[in-house]
């Protein structure tokens, strides 16, 4: 099975691509997915456990059950609006 | 309900000015502001990135769900992406009701759920190295909540 992944943020500077082709074995889950990354890039294992993982645009539970062609993202702690330090 | 993503600096007036109605008592506008340092660290600039695609899907659900829970009668969400200069509006959330409490509660509800949930980043450049800014750890309920949608 195909999936789309897309890296954000620390992770995709860390694997330096923002996007690539996976293919995982059938009935995979999400939480394959980061299996795979951090076997890849153990040097940021700990940013990948506290990512969230969103599938075709929706976040999803780690055992959510993927499908070919699906678009899988590596969302990592956000921080959007203004800077939240006092 | 305006939710935009952006390149160009954010007009906060006209924003507000395209959001009032007749029946509007109160507008209440949250401007986030990019700040000269981080704990004293003096700050360059900062680069914005987003899911663009699903940014701009939980913003509206943000505004959906606030003109619901807080009986407001119109709301505005803007992100600017790219690169921000200091004093630079980064976000600019603008709530309409006819009464100001609503307001109040609807905007400040918007800012603290984004800034947890929509999948914007930061990096941080600092005049001696640059970061991501670690957001805060994901709500328990974020993958809850998506995946009873499903």
């Amino acid at each position: 099975m195909q999936l789309t992944v897309l890296y954000f943020g620390a992770v995709r500077e860390a694997l330096g691509i923002s996007t690539e082709i996976l293919t995982l074995k059938r009935n995979s889950v999400a939480e394959d997915v980061r299996s795979h990354l951090i076997v890849r890039l153990p040097q940021i294992a700990g940013l990948l456990k506290r990512s969230a993982i969103a599938v075709n645009q929706n976040y999803v539970q780690p055992e959510h059950t993927l499908a070919d062609g699906d678009e899988v993202a590596i969302l990592p702690p956000v921080s959007g609006g203004a800077l939240s330090f006092v | 309900m305006q939710v935009s993503l952006t390149r160009e600096k954010i007009d906060a007036q006209q924003i507000v000015d395209a959001l009032k109605s007749g029946a509007d008592g109160a507008v209440c506008v949250f401007d986030g502001i990019v700040r000269n340092n981080t704990r004293g660290r003096q700050t360059l600039f900062l680069d914005y990135s987003a899911y663009e695609e699903m940014a701009l899907s939980q913003m509206q659900a943000l505004a959906e769900t606030a003109s619901a829970n807080f009986g407001v009668r119109d709301v505005a969400i803007v992100h600017r992406l790219g690169r921000l200069e200091i004093g630079d509006t980064s976000i600019l959330i603008a709530v309409a009701a006819a009464h100001r409490g609503a307001t109040f509660d609807a905007c400040r509800w918007i800012i603290d759920t984004l800034k947890k949930t929509v999948p914007v980043w930061k990096k941080e450049h600092f005049v001696d190295g640059a970061v991501w800014v670690d957001g805060e750890p994901f709500p328990e309920e974020i993958v809850a909540r998506a995946e009873e949608q499903q």
